[in-house]
């Protein structure tokens, strides 16, 4: 099982699976996983992390898809994700209201 | 693998349910007919804070409602309504206070067992509700028409700490995750506790 955890603005930080993701977007201050998990027909299982204020770029991205692949060599393992230029503020934490929101999305 | 995420249930410190209670009110002293729509802040003898009631008082019965639900309520809790908190003229009058006692159908339903089981296998993530306050479980199942996920109700969570309600909850996950045949308890915030989990 592989596992992620990113800082949050409501404290400490919130621990995500990320078992089956086959492919992260960005969109404004959200990253979205896209997993290989069925859900209704045509669609797949998609988390969308929102951060306070931080819009993560395409280097975010290949970042998290590096964590993704690392953390899937390591079981039992729970890395802390950090979008790059993480200076501890509360703008790279996941928003304390709208963190973390689970959806049936169609395939990408 | 076994791995299970524990949610502890605490069956006695819950909200009421919004209307009337089902005992009648006790005392008043003298009383005059007639209701009381503002709502009233009752006191009472347990641990339950929130709650706010309306009095109606009719040939010689107190129904007393609840408005808001509060929480930390428990069965066999009394509720004070004190004698002069009367609003306004040509509504219900007393001159003394009026007790009436919390029956358990007053009170939110609960969960039962000592324990709410979650397979933290099928877990996606777990996100913060700023509306509702516990936090959800979405796990990697779809209903049909959604993804299924878990719903917290807490009582004690409120705006100021639903972020470590859900951090609770996500650290028991981690822990669960991070070692095999795990199965950690969801320690909440102090004053925190759950009462019911529904799934789906």
């Amino acid at each position: 099982m592989a596992n992620l955890k990113f800082p949050y603005e409501g404290g400490g930080y919130l621990t995500v699976s990320v078992d089956e993701v086959y492919q992260v977007e960005r969109s404004g201050a959200t990253l979205l996983m896209y997993y290989d998990i069925p859900m209704a027909a045509g669609e797949i299982l998609a988390t969308t992390l929102t951060y306070e204020t931080q819009n993560p770029t395409d280097d975010d991205i290949t970042a998290l898809e590096a964590a993704v692949l690392n953390a899937s060599q390591k079981p039992g393992s729970c890395d802390i994700f950090r979008l790059i230029g993480d200076d501890g503020t509360v703008g790279y934490q996941l928003d304390v209201a709208n963190a973390i929101a689970c959806a049936s999305a169609a395939e990408v | 693998m076994s791995n299970y995420i524990k949610i502890p249930l605490n069956a006695t410190d819950r909200p009421l349910t919004a209307g009337a209670l089902t005992n009648l009110g006790t005392g008043g002293g003298t009383t005059v007919n007639g209701t009381i729509v503002t709502p009233i802040t009752p006191t009472t003898d347990g641990g339950g804070t929130g709650a706010t009631c309306s009095v109606t008082i009719t040939a010689g019965d107190i129904i007393v409602a609840i408005v808001a639900v509060g929480s930390g309520y428990s069965a066999g809790d009394t509720l004070t309504i004190a004698a002069g908190d009367t609003g306004t003229g040509g509504q219900a009058q007393w001159d003394a206070d009026i007790e009436v006692i919390i029956d358990e159908a007053d009170l939110a339903t609960e969960e039962s067992g000592s324990y709410q089981l979650v397979p933290a296998e099928n877990v996606a993530a777990i996100a913060p509700d700023s509306s509702a306050f516990g936090p959800i479980i979405h796990t990697s199942s779809y209903s049909g028409s959604a993804v299924k996920k878990y719903t917290l109700v807490c009582n004690g969570a409120d705006a100021n700490n639903y972020g470590e309600v859900a951090f609770a909850v996500s650290e028991a996950y981690r822990k669960a995750m991070m070692a095999e045949n795990s199965q950690p308890t969801v320690e909440f915030p102090q004053g925190v506790t759950c009462y019911s989990v529904t799934y789906g």
